[in-house]
């Protein structure tokens, strides 16, 4: 079995000190966040890129994934215990979950949980050992045309599965796209948009521009908001569900599992849309929908497993195709950047112990989880009530003092501010700031392909639909946003992203 | 009213960048398609992003307005926090990272009204100690820790 010894091999990366040690930082610090509102893991993964400058790539990929399936975690602890998402994610978990809490049965609501993410954690692990090979084979044989489509289609699926208006996503992609030109053309050497300032001649810095829209911008939008706590001490009683309560579940999870392992895959997934659609699904199949909203163990139960699927299975589009799915995974790019590494089908066979190192984590992570968890509950919801008013000055210290840090120059620390600024006004037109990160870390690789593509065809566009995989990619493209057309398709993702 | 304006706004928000993008890349070599010259994707995008910005404008125009939903603007803490993280890059220049740090904390919280508090102080302090123990001893980042004198 090739594939069980390369896990094996992963295994063996995964467990050398330095590794375990930043897995553990990282699912940690992941927890943590996704506790505190406010605070979500994709302005914490910015934070801390100018730290992973200093540590290997596989042991900061690594880390950073920790944060990500860790916030998962986390969020899904407050929503149960005090009714209070951390994560966007986990707010469908709230509805049964502090129901249960309510109940006196919050050990059980956590535990289940817990068993769910554990057991899909460990099958999405299987998936990426699966697929991943067989995706990044099919990506080898693609074209610079395929390529550029593929991005096409990756960025505009992107923004018609996430929330919010799609034009205005559009447009915020297209700027990134644009902002991420900014700098020496590749091919020319000309210099572009710099204002004649020489700190632009290598670009804007990807880390200094996602803290800016993230970091400083969330602070400005939420110092005068009012986090209002609904803090019902209630006592947590056992973790461990019975067993007949277990075998209940099961089936849950295990749609849970397939429905986040499947959406996570494509782009705009993830955790957020696999545990709404898992939510929606299992009140569909269940015998008496009534009891959900009312502490159903299984609305707990099938959400936790896909938000945890669909996180992990979300690292398979970046890692094959080198494009990624979401904002968290351009982060995550971005780190592979930094680090000197091309994210595409080569990596699993250039750099093996990065690849299955990264996947093996995810295993020993979901274990570091579930042991942190049970005794670190009650630190966890003590730490909700810490004041915003003492957190935003410490985003700020980190923003400035990473933003610095990148180049050494404070100049830096200026353009993050403009990009602070420019993202709060993103969120007052209630235009995403996220997709604009996905363009930026694309606009150098889609013009890039596309000038090859045309290079090829001597200048003849229709290239991009003469070939086969190229033309299949914008046809899809063309398709989803037809479908944005179709009144019925739009009120159903509403409603799926409003009100589960 | 207020849905209406807002989405009218980013529409013309969107126009104006991607206008600004067009006309500079105009003047930049465009070359040809089968040879693309730097000017030549950027002047595309900025179209194409002036083509979403009307289209952004256009649709909140036929749009029934979500009445009574009103978008604070936060603009003495947008003043306060930005204002604050060009004060830390002044400071960290010219005094160093314990001094920017402390600088920061104080000025950020003037946008709760807590910069007087000595609660704040003590956040600013070990803020500090905390950034240069983490960023300089940890790490071992270049980052100046005192005025240079």
């Amino acid at each position: 079995m090739d594939i069980l010894n390369q896990l094996a091999f992963g295994l063996g990366v995964a467990v050398s000190p330095i590794n375990l040690l930043y897995c553990f930082v990282g699912v940690l610090i992941g927890t943590l966040v996704g506790v505190l509102p406010g605070l979500g893991p994709i302005a914490t993964i910015s934070m801390l890129l100018p730290i992973t400058f200093t540590l290997p790539a596989d042991t900061s990929i690594i880390m950073l994934a920790g944060i990500y399936y860790g916030a998962q975690y986390g969020g899904s602890t407050t929503s149960i215990l005090i009714n209070i998402p951390g994560e966007a994610s986990s707010v469908v978990t709230a509805l049964d979950g502090h129901a249960m809490a309510r109940a006196g049965r919050a050990g059980q609501a956590l535990g289940i949980a817990a068993i769910g993410s554990f057991i899909a954690g460990s099958v999405a692990t299987l998936v990426i050992a699966l697929f991943a090979p067989i995706l990044s084979g099919v990506a080898l044989s693609f074209r610079p045309a395929d390529y550029f489509s593929l991005m096409v289609f990756g960025l505009v699926a992107a923004v018609v599965l996430a929330s919010g208006s799609v034009l205005k996503a559009l447009a915020a992609i297209v700027l990134g796209l644009l902002l991420g030109l900014v700098g020496s053309d590749v091919n020319s050497g000309a210099l572009r948009f710099t204002g004649g300032m020489p700190e632009l001649m290598n670009g804007l810095e990807f880390v200094v521009i996602a803290m800016g829209l993230f970091g400083i911008a969330d602070a400005i939008a939420n110092v005068q908001a009012k986090h209002a706590s609904d803090l019902t001490t209630s006592r947590i009683g056992t973790l461990l569900p019975r067993w007949k309560e277990l075998r209940h579940c099961l089936p849950a999870i295990g749609r849970g599992t397939v429905i986040g392992s499947i959406l996570g895959l494509l782009p705009g997934g993830g955790a957020l849309l696999s545990s709404f659609a898992a939510y929606s699904i299992e009140k569909k199949v269940a015998r008496h929908p009534r009891t959900f909203g009312e502490g159903d163990i299984r609305g707990v139960a099938s959400p936790e497993a896909a938000n945890n699927a669909g996180a992990q299975t979300s690292f398979i589009p970046l890692l094959t195709l080198g494009v990624p799915s979401n904002p968290t995974m351009a982060l995550v790019l971005g780190a592979l950047m930094i680090q000197g590494i091309t994210p595409g089908p080569q990596v699993m066979t250039e750099r093996p112990a990065l690849f299955w190192g990264l996947i093996a984590s995810m295993w020993i992570g979901n274990v570091m989880l579930v042991v942190l968890n049970i005794p670190l509950i009650g630190l966890w919801v003590r730490l909700v009530t810490v004041p915003y008013h003492y957190l935003y000055p410490a985003i700020l210290v980190f923003c400035c003092v990473g933003a610095y840090t990148v180049n050494n120059n404070p100049f830096d620390i200026v353009v993050m501010s403009l990009a602070g600024l420019l993202g709060y006004v993103l969120i007052l037109f209630r235009c995403e700031p996220a997709p604009l990160v996905l363009g930026f870390i694309l606009g150098p690789l889609m013009e890039e392909n596309m000038r090859r593509a045309l290079l090829i065809s001597k200048g003849d566009p229709s290239v991009f639909l003469t070939q086969p995989i190229s033309a299949a990619f914008l046809v899809a493209s063309l398709g989803v946003l037809c479908l944005m057309g179709l009144s019925s398709f739009r009120r159903t993702r509403e409603i799926a992203m409003q009100d589960p | 009213m207020l849905n209406l304006r807002r989405d009218f706004l980013a529409g013309i928000f969107f126009v104006a960048i991607g206008l600004g993008f067009f006309v500079v890349s105009r003047t930049y070599n465009l070359g040809s398609a089968s040879r693309m010259g730097p000017g030549y994707f950027p002047m595309l995008l900025g179209g194409v992003l002036m083509v979403i910005g009307a289209l952004v404008s256009l649709k909140s125009l036929r749009q029934t307005s979500d009445a009574g939903e009103s978008v604070p603007v936060a603009v003495k803490s947008a003043a306060i926090i930005i204002g604050s993280t060009l004060l830390f890059a002044l400071a960290l220049t010219y005094a160093g990272l314990v001094i920017a740090v402390i600088v920061l904390v104080v000025a950020a919280s003037a946008a709760v009204g807590r910069q007087f508090k000595w609660q704040t102080f003590a956040l600013a302090a070990g803020l500090a100690a905390f950034s240069a123990l983490l960023f300089v001893t940890l790490l071992g980042l270049p980052v100046p820790l005192w005025p240079n004198i």
